[in-house]
């Protein structure tokens, strides 16, 4: 196509272009801090030209897509280390809560309250009749119970705080799966209307914006996600509970567990608690049925140890009446599930302490005999406190291995993150090039424009003469 | 075209700084605990140790107050029985003047009376408590020694004796049954005293009961060697504690301390560290190329 016209539509149509490629670039410095943003760049090619017999004539530029820069295997990689992140930091901070009740050397643990129970029968033993030692004893013997309670409530009240929080972190996973699936809905849609008008880019604003749900649904739980037809996505738990199908979601749901109080999560009826990882909820439920739940059952065993040993060696003594010794503590119960949390001093008269051996008031014998069951092997074969180093080593290095996991997790997350960073985010240099770059081709597009006008008006006035 | 390179350098510096942050918490921890472990999961092996340590520290306090508490005991004890010896000394002077073939009978009933005081002196000795407890009593919460009415003295103790916990593994006996102290059948200290002063109060020959006077005498100074070695091993078994203790403070500083030189070093390199990375970020992103673009007109 020639003649002046023809100039002008294609000096028209690089306006059309540059004004283009100037609102992508006004939209990219606009959401230079919007997380999750992907820049946007343009695609544009020459239009097809038309060919007037010999010659070939150009018909100026067309724009063919704004383009969203995405990379998907990226995305994904972040959005699993992100949930392997969330789950160690979750685990981590509740385990270094747990951490700082056995804390020995800033008296929280329970050696102090061990050696003082023991050793109050080592005094006993050097003035068995003394009434101020005997109830030394029992306030020693109280002070260990209490102490194995309050550390077995302590653990129990962190574990409710985290039923708390996997309910809540499950209602928002079911209102994030639930916008999801609105947008699979939506960029179904504008994929077919952008395959229509070449111009548009209403699915990759909305793929920015899914994606950005995606990654804090993956800090959430687990989720593996697949593209599906016509730009939707399938997310799944780790352990395959479909969360996002299509334009479908589907809920997670919570219950009490009767027997245990705490908090399970279902999906579609089936428990799936156990098999849960990834995210906050994988690490709350690592915390609470692993690490916590762990702690308490060894605290259990060390209770039940000591009150079984004790009150053996009780009952094969005598108390300052003469009377065969009574167990100084309650029973602990059969499988020693809650021996911690139910600890008790089983008499309140100091008299009762069985501290002969014989009949004889005055023999301390028996209570020489308690005192050195510090040393001796509970039924687990180790000595208390054997046994409570043990607890403190086995949950040291638990947290230990999770904080050196979680600072790897961090550095690899923030190294992808800058990897994202690196292809998608707005660089304002760029985008200054880019703005100059543009308005010297509206410029020059411009100029175009009014050199043809002046030339029509040569023509006009060849025409009307004057 | 070149790799493009990451335009937010806001996330790496963020990162950086958290890190710079979390070494200054560590090292101003360790300066102001003076502990290189501040939880287990610092050094989970250690932490290990330091309770194992911690519990014979304070084993190590039991045994020292249990040594404090039977050393008095045992001291007690020691000092009655040197009594005891010299009231026996002095009955035995009696004895000597009473086998004088020159006194009177009045002379000798005289004697006989003293010898009697000092039985009964030797009855309260004999009955001696600390804080309560009946010295020579064996294990039986009683009055060991009961004067009847025929002026004979009873022992209504037991032959048990306690013992008390002084150094890891080990025991000592903390009292002698009265009945072994004080002596048995002939040698015993009150049936020999009565024999005396019954002899002396019949004018008989006082040659068979002296003799059984001087052996009851030489036993309770046996008797006596037990609670003076005693109270001597359990001196020596102090100073082994003692150092004992010191060895292991030393093992728990060497566990979880550490010295105050290196965590101020720590601090300061932390904060460097710290200083250098804040001042960087303040650098960062204040200029891009639209700085230098000219206004439009």
């Amino acid at each position: 196509m020639g003649g002046l016209s023809g100039i002008t539509s294609i000096a028209l149509s690089g306006l059309s272009v540059d004004e283009a490629a100037l609102s992508v670039t006004s939209n990219n410095i606009a959401n230079v801090n919007t997380p999750g943003y992907a820049r946007e760049t343009v695609e544009v090619a020459q239009s097809t030209p038309v060919n007037m017999g010999q010659i070939t004539y150009g018909t100026g530029v067309t724009l063919q897509s704004v383009q969203s820069v995405q990379d998907h295997i990226l995305n994904s990689r972040i959005a699993d280390e992100n949930s392997q992140q969330s789950q160690s930091q979750s685990y981590l901070s509740t385990m270094t809560q747990v951490e700082t009740m056995f804390n020995d050397d800033s008296g929280t643990g329970l050696q102090s309250v061990l050696s003082s129970f023991y050793n109050s029968y080592s005094s006993l033993a050097t003035d068995p009749t003394s009434t101020s030692l005997r109830e030394s004893v029992l306030t020693a013997a109280q002070n260990l119970a209490t102490a194995f309670n309050q550390d077995s409530t302590n653990l129990e009240s962190i574990s409710s705080s985290m039923d708390q929080q996997v309910s809540s972190d499950v209602s928002q996973v079911n209102s994030l799966s639930s916008q999801i699936a609105q947008l699979n809905t939506q960029i179904g849609q504008a994929n077919a209307t952008d395959s229509a008008d070449s111009s548009s880019d209403t699915a990759g604003t909305l793929e920015d914006q899914r994606s950005q749900l995606v990654q804090t649904l993956s800090g959430l739980v687990g989720a593996q996600v697949n593209q599906t037809s016509n730009g939707m996505i399938t997310v799944t738990t780790s352990n395959g509970s479909v969360l996002v199908a299509g334009d479908q979601s589907y809920k997670l749901d919570t219950e009490t567990d009767p027997t245990t109080g705490h908090v399970q999560v279902y999906s579609q009826g089936t428990n799936i608690t156990s098999s849960l990882s990834g995210g906050d909820i994988g690490g709350l439920i690592q915390a609470r049925d692993q690490g916590i739940s762990g702690v308490l059952s060894q605290l259990d065993t060390l209770a039940a140890g000591i009150s079984d040993s004790v009150n053996a060696q009780s009952e094969a003594g005598y108390d300052m009446s003469g009377n065969p010794g009574q167990d100084l503590f309650t029973t602990p119960p059969e499988g020693n599930s809650g021996a911690a949390a139910g600890m008790a001093v089983n008499i309140t008269d100091p008299s009762l302490i069985a501290a002969a051996s014989t009949s004889a008031a005055g023999d301390g014998s028996n209570a020489l005999a308690i005192a050195k069951l510090q040393s001796a092997a509970l039924a687990n074969g180790q000595s208390p406190v054997d046994s409570y180093s043990t607890l403190v080593s086995t949950l040291g290095n638990e947290v230990s291995e999770a904080t050196t996991e979680n600072t790897a997790q961090g550095l690899v997350l923030t190294q992808l993150q800058q990897q994202q960073s690196n292809e998608c985010g707005v660089s304002l240099d760029e985008e200054a090039v880019n703005l100059i770059q543009y308005q010297q081709a509206y410029e020059a597009s411009a100029r175009v424009i009014s050199t043809v006008q002046s030339l029509i008006n040569t023509v006009m006035q060849m025409g009307g003469g004057s | 075209m070149s790799i493009r390179v990451n335009p937010n350098l806001y996330l790496e510096s963020l990162a950086d700084l958290s890190q710079t942050r979390e070494a200054e918490n560590t090292a101003l921890q360790q300066v102001s605990t003076g502990l290189s472990v501040n939880t287990p999961s610092d050094n989970p092996a250690a932490a290990a140790a330091n309770i194992g340590v911690q519990s014979e520290l304070a084993n190590i306090d039991q045994y020292t107050s249990n040594i404090t508490s039977v050393s008095a005991q045992l001291q007690v004890g020691n000092s009655t029985l040197s009594s005891a010896v010299n009231l026996l000394n002095q009955a035995i002077t009696y004895g000597t003047q009473g086998g004088d073939s020159n006194l009177t009978q009045a002379n000798k009933d005289t004697l006989a009376t003293q010898i009697q005081s000092i039985q009964s002196e030797l009855v309260s000795l004999a009955n001696t408590t600390y804080q309560g407890q009946y010295l020579f009593a064996g294990t039986a919460n009683v009055q060991p020694f009961q004067t009847n009415a025929d002026g004979s003295v009873s022992y209504e103790g037991d032959e048990g004796t306690n013992s008390a916990e002084v150094s890891p593994g080990t025991e000592v006996q903390t009292s002698l049954p009265g009945s072994q102290v004080f002596g048995a059948g002939s040698a015993n200290v009150f049936t020999a005293l009565t024999q005396l002063s019954t002899t002396l109060q019949s004018g008989g020959d006082v040659t068979t009961a002296m003799a059984n006077l001087n052996a009851a005498l030489n036993n309770v100074s046996n008797q006596q060697v037990f609670y003076g070695n005693a109270v001597s091993n359990l001196q020596n078994t102090q100073t082994y504690l003692n150092n004992d203790k010191v060895e292991l403070s030393s093992q728990q500083n060497n566990l979880v301390g550490i010295n105050t030189d290196t965590a101020i070093s720590n601090l300061e390199q932390a904060e460097t560290t710290r200083q250098a990375v804040l001042s960087a970020a303040g650098q960062i992103g204040q200029v891009s190329l639209l700085n230098y673009l000219p206004a439009p007109s």
